[in-house]
């Protein structure tokens, strides 16, 4: 069982550092984002 | 319960139980439980994926079978004693079928409907698309159940399969569908949904339903196929127990006789055995003498003479005379229930495959949910809109679930299958051609494989001044009223030559000796020929003598004949890379004369060995590291058959052989085994082949999804090319050319 936490523990961390390291790399780098398109025909 | 206790084996004081286990839906399943089990105090466990048995030796003092179901059960899979060996145990693997087809039959209902709306603008009506989306549920969440229940059970052990994926794309398909539905315009009446190829970056109510729905139909579908083929590998111990004799004519003191069941016998009840019956059990004779034909047991086509005092197995046939045997050993003791153990203990004692694309999955999972993860760090920072970043992120995982997974196995087994079909070669479990890599050896029984099993004149020897013809007449004449294998083999001999029959008076039997008969006004008398009558170069035969008026008038070799395309095949086999082995329970000159007519090499021939000695040759072979195939066609084979990485079993053999083996090759001729062996062969080849191109289109589509330029005309595109690719890449097997 001490396993099975660890390794969910572990890949939470790796998920939570990836959401963080590409939010960094996001602000960074962000800049004019075009409008919102959509491929929705509205009535 | 098959509770029996093990051999005393000076370490472990232990009991042996198995159990029937369900809801395993790959081979983790099974390593999960076989750990689970074992960490149970004084527990030792082996499970079988393939015949979902969990095999078990505890120690009754520290734990019983209640705790063990407790520890199955507490991981999320059921488990139960089983029903005694024989009896109808199909019932699970049916039910399982049947509910597979269930979820697939109402998937196919309500999908196909959801991606006609999705794919067709025209006809998209008011409101469409809350229609799709009543529709899709119950395919995303009923009939993908076994996906989401086994995704969670993968969760709780930190583990991901293909079900995971299968799980989260469906999820992230319907779950942002849904969301997009409620809380975007993407739910006002009147809303159509076109397909484009401008990148749909902003994009937040792009509806997945169909996405759901059809992968799901797929998925199930290949499941289903799969289940069908896997039913049958449990076949091999209810077609071996029911080999058995159901019932048994007991000997009473006062010299009646009282048919009873055969399982209701016990150790020194005399039982009556007429010609042409089986053997209620093991025993010994008591009276009587007769021919039994020990095939079963020995694989050998010569049946052995019996007389009071000799030793019979249970099940064997008794061709000739009444005998009377005195049971020895009865249930779970005879010869016949140690074969039995013997079976089961090769298929569970293999190691549990883990499917390709679970492998494959197990790595692939926990990448993509990073990903995800990744994309929406990025686009919550570019955009300051949660909802916004959720759907390049939502995209990627719906993305990285492949349709044509479910499509890469079972559309190369179909076509694969298919093709051995017409060619003669049955496939039987999907999990065998995965897990057979590169065989290296092939193990060929004698009797039945190499040779016909079918015994038949070889030559006859006339003594000086006789006729052969004549002598050939006579001999017919009086085996003609026998049923005994050599007297059918002279009599085919003498139509074979044209010869007319005559009739045969005062035909008498001798059990075990031979037949007398008068033909023509002289009395002929046919009996094993002693050693010094026998001619030479026929050590590896059985001669008859033919004595007319007490007169010898010649001799008749019999022998089993090797099959006129058994060389050139085994040279084939040899030309594929493979060590041929020839194994038989028969004698050295009868083993080493048909390997040197067959070009075998005399150091590859292993004479005289027993049902396990052929399964112990098995497992000598693979600890040194060798990849064996086996082909046999007999009960004595089934158990080897088993453990072999490849059992090949010969359409004219038994059924207990051809259920405990993974392929069937229809003609009787070892040409089919190479083309089975290549068939085997192209099919994995093609199998991963699939699996790589299923995967390299959306993992190639994963960037543009993650950039947010994925419209979804590509993400469609990406999915048809895939399942294209991998049906036409499976359909070249179509062209597979059996013997080139």
């Amino acid at each position: 069982m001490h396993r099975v936490a660890l390794r969910l523990a572990v890949f939470a961390l790796v998920l939570a550092s990836a959401f963080g390291g590409a939010y960094a790399l996001g602000s960074a780098t962000g800049g004019d984002d075009p409008a919102p398109v959509h491929d929705m025909d509205m009535p | 319960m098959s509770t029996t206790a093990l051999p005393d084996t000076g370490d472990v004081a232990g009991e042996h139980l198995d159990l029937a286990l369900t809801g395993m839906t790959c081979a983790a399943c099974a390593m999960r439980i076989e750990k689970k089990l074992n960490r149970l105090d004084g527990v030792t466990a082996t499970v079988n994926y393939a015949t979902e048995r969990a095999n078990i030796t505890y120690n009754p003092a520290t734990t019983d079978a209640d705790a063990m179901i407790g520890a199955v059960e507490s991981i999320g899979y059921k488990a139960a004693l089983p029903a005694p060996i024989g009896a109808d145990t199909d019932d699970p693997a049916l039910a399982r079928i049947a509910d597979l087809r269930r979820r697939l039959l109402v998937s196919i209902a309500f999908g196909t409907p959801v991606l006609l709306l999705s794919m067709i603008a025209p006809l998209q009506f008011r409101g469409w698309q809350w229609v799709a989306l009543v529709l899709a549920a119950p395919v995303a969440a009923w009939a993908a159940y076994p996906f989401h229940h086994a995704a969670w059970r993968n969760l709780g052990q930190a583990e991901a399969s293909m079900d995971t994926l299968v799980s989260v794309g469906v999820i992230a398909a319907f779950g942002w569908s849904l969301y997009a539905l409620c809380f975007t315009q993407a739910g006002d009446l009147g809303t159509t949904m076109s397909m484009s190829l401008i990148p749909t970056r902003g994009d937040t109510h792009h509806l997945y339903l169909e996405v759901a729905s059809t992968t799901v139909a797929l998925i199930l579908a290949g499941r289903w196929f799969e289940a069908r083929a896997k039913r049958r590998a449990g076949g091999a111990l209810r077609a071996l127990m029911a080999l058995g004799a159901n019932t048994a004519s007991v000997l009473q003191p006062d010299g009646s006789e009282l048919e009873v069941e055969a399982s209701t016998l016990r150790v020194g009840d005399r039982f009556v055995v007429r010609p042409g019956e089986r053997i209620a059990t093991d025993g010994v004779v008591e009276v009587g003498a007769s021919a039994v034909d020990m095939s079963l047991v020995t694989g050998e086509s010569v049946p052995v003479e019996v007389a009071p005092g000799s030793a019979v197995t249970g099940a064997t046939i008794n061709a000739q005379g009444r005998l009377v045997v005195r049971a020895t050993r009865v249930g779970a003791d005879t010869a016949l229930a140690q074969m039995a153990r013997l079976v089961e203990a090769a298929q569970t004692g293999k190691a549990p495959v883990q499917r390709l694309a679970d492998r494959v999955a197990g790595v692939f999972v926990p990448v993509v949910i990073t990903l995800a993860a990744a994309t929406l760090g990025f686009w919550l920072a570019r955009t300051d809109s949660f909802a916004e970043a959720m759907s390049p992120a939502v995209a990627v995982l719906i993305i990285a679930c492949p349709c044509a997974l479910g499509l890469a196995t079972p559309t190369a087994l179909l076509v694969g299958t298919g093709r051995g079909a017409q060619a003669g070669i049955l496939i039987k479990g999907p999990e065998i051609l995965e897990s057979t890599r590169q065989v290296d050896t092939i193990l060929l029984d004698k009797t039945g494989t190499i040779t016909t099993g079918q015994m038949s004149v070889g030559a006859v020897h006339a003594a000086a001044g006789i006729d052969a013809t004549e002598l050939l007449q006579f001999a017919a004449a009086v085996e003609a009223a026998s049923e005994h294998p050599i007297a059918r083999a002279v009599v085919r001999e003498a139509q074979q030559q044209g010869i007319a029959i005559a009739t045969a008076d005062e035909f008498v039997a001798h059990a075990g000796v031979g037949a007398s008969a008068v033909v023509s006004g002289r009395r002929v008398h046919i009996g094993r020929a002693a050693t010094d009558e026998c001619p030479p170069g026929s050590e590896a035969m059985t001669v008859v003598a033919v004595r007319i008026d007490d007169t010898l008038w010649g001799t008749i070799t019999v022998a089993d004949t090797v099959k006129p395309t058994s060389a050139a095949a085994i040279q084939r086999l040899r030309e594929l890379g493979l060590r041929p082995i020839l194994l038989t329970g028969d004698n050295e000159l009868t083993a080493t004369a048909v390997a040197h007519e067959v070009g075998i090499q005399p150091a590859d021939v292993v004479w005289g060995v027993l049902p396990e000695g052929k399964v112990q040759q098995v497992q000598r072979l693979q600890a040194e590291g060798r990849v064996v195939a086996m082909v046999g066609d007999g009960v004595n084979d089934a158990a080897a058959l088993a453990q072999a990485d490849l059992g090949i079993a010969m359409g004219t053999g038994t059924d207990v052989a051809i259920e405990a083996s993974d392929l069937t090759l229809v003609r009787a001729d070892l040409h089919a085994a190479a083309d089975a062996i290549r068939l085997s062969r192209r099919t994995l080849g093609v199998i991963k082949g699939n699996l790589f191109w299923a995967f390299a289109y959306n993992v190639a589509a994963i960037p543009l999804a993650m950039s947010w330029s994925l419209s979804p005309v590509v993400a469609s595109a990406a999915m048809a090319f895939s399942s294209v690719f991998v049906v036409s890449n499976s359909l070249r097997l179509r062209r597979f050319n059996p013997g080139t």
